[in-house]
């Protein structure tokens, strides 16, 4: 499990898991994005989702 | 002109796991230490402040009441203190506060704690407005998560290596190694601790605090009382607190997931506010000290904490500890006691164990550990969503 702390241009910090990157290919300054994504299934089967980060697509910030 | 206060007698139970015993048994054994230390009974105790546990269900919410009657019922009051892991410091500040108020001569500040085993669990339990419930379920955070992220950049802005991380283990664990209240006697090697299992990256498990039982008790008095005791009495120079300032950069435990930064607030600035109103209470700056104890939660901490203390400027406290500055016989030696890294946390005690340490090396007790000639001692403890208190105690 990785977890960062990703800075808004607001000068907020939000941490979060992130995801969709490699632990080795994370940078401190590298652009990320907001992504929803599972976190577990509760007892009845439900996705049960929350926010995580994952690096920026290309021409999209 | 405030009333100096002294502190007349320091008592502890030692660190550790102690199946059977509660948090009232841990309090009453320091308390009992400190009475034979201060040459004192309990029903020469006026006043008490009793950190209050949060692991021990409602009953450690009423801490003061269980350890008074487990004391004896003399009708004293009991305060109870709850600011997480900085609660024995402000426990001590309270009880120094009723002396200078003239409400009592004779004031008790006593914690005793029994800590669940592994990390540390959100108190809110799966309340989900609770943020300290919220970084749980959401993220997996941990507390050595936190820690974690800001040594993460502590790495990036200012060098520091994972072997300076093992370093401050391994300095701590020389000290806590003949310290009997210890929970952790063994000296590690830098080895050792490089190898251990990484917790969460770049902190180690030899690098991050255990969670401990323990207990410790401060009696505080006025001078004029303190003279019927002893003729060399220590000196409470200040016990000041302080608290989270908005904007502040650090990831603080159990406050919130997301939060606003601001480039003019300090790390950790709980920190600062109680150190800076002690140097000033004191009259004391961070260069006349003689040797401090410091919340090393994790490696990461003590040097952090050296910065926000003034200690040194920024980036600069890997060149302390590689010179040896912070060992016992360096200019300033940090965590002679061992530190939280032999000792573990036991939440409400830490900040009294602080002062029982001082105490102990400002007599000249310390016997191994002694910091040759001290004459003034600090300590620092920082509670979770913030809050810090500061003591200074000088011969």
């Amino acid at each position: 499990l990785t977890i960062g702390l990703v800075e808004l241009p607001e000068n907020l910090k939000i941490m979060g898991q992130l995801t969709g990157c490699k632990e080795e290919d994370l940078k401190i300054g590298m652009d990320m994005e907001l992504v929803i994504e599972k976190l577990f299934e509760d007892e009845e089967g439900r996705e049960v989702v929350t926010w995580k980060f994952g690096p920026a697509q290309a021409g999209k910030k | 002109m405030e009333k100096d206060v002294a502190v007349l007698g320091v008592g502890a139970h030692p660190w550790g796991k102690f199946p059977g015993k509660d948090f009232v048994d841990l309090a009453v054994t320091a308390a009992n230490e400190a009475f034979k230390d201060a040459g004192m009974g309990w029903k020469d105790i006026q006043a008490m402040v009793c950190a209050e546990t949060v692991w021990s269900g409602k009953s450690g919410l009423y801490a003061g009441q269980f350890v008074s009657r487990a004391l004896g019922s003399t009708g004293i009051p009991a305060v109870n203190i709850q600011n997480g892991c900085a609660s024995g410091a402000v426990a001590l500040a309270v009880a120094a506060m009723m002396i200078k108020s003239g409400m009592c001569d004779i004031a008790l500040a006593i914690g005793g704690d029994v800590s669940p085993e592994g990390f540390l669990p959100a108190l809110a339990g799966e309340d989900p407005l609770s943020p300290d419930s919220l970084r749980f379920t959401a993220i997996g955070a941990t507390n050595p998560v936190h820690w974690a992220l800001d040594c993460r950049r502590r790495m990036e802005e200012y060098g520091t290596t994972e072997t300076h991380l093992a370093k401050v283990k391994v300095k701590n664990s020389r000290y806590g190694s003949s310290n009997p209240l210890a929970r952790y006697r063994k000296v590690f090697t830098l080895e050792e601790v490089l190898n251990s299992a990484v917790v969460c990256y770049p902190l180690r498990l030899y690098e991050i605090c255990a969670t401990s039982d323990g207990g410790g008790a401060v009696i505080l008095s006025s001078m004029d009382m303190a003279r019927r005791y002893t003729s060399r009495p220590v000196t409470l120079a200040a016990a000041t607190l302080g608290n989270l300032v908005y904007g502040d950069p650090t990831v603080v435990i159990g406050s919130h997931v997301a939060y606003k930064v601001n480039s003019s607030v300090p790390m950790a600035s709980e920190v600062v506010q109680s150190s800076r109103k002690a140097y000033e209470k004191a009259g004391i700056g961070p260069e006349e000290l003689d040797f401090a104890e410091l919340p090393d939660n994790s490696s990461w901490h003590e040097l952090m904490y050296m910065e926000a203390l003034g200690f040194c400027g920024p980036g600069e406290a890997e060149h302390l500890l590689d010179d040896g500055a912070t060992e016992l016989g360096g200019r300033l030696p940090i965590n002679v006691s061992g530190g939280f890294a032999s000792f573990g946390e036991a939440v409400a005690a830490q900040g009294l164990l602080q002062v029982y340490e001082i105490v102990r090396q400002l007599r000249e007790q310390a016997g191994p550990r002694q910091v040759q000639g001290a004459k003034v001692g600090f300590g620092q403890v920082y509670g979770a969503q913030g809050n810090a208190g500061t003591v200074i105690v000088k011969r």
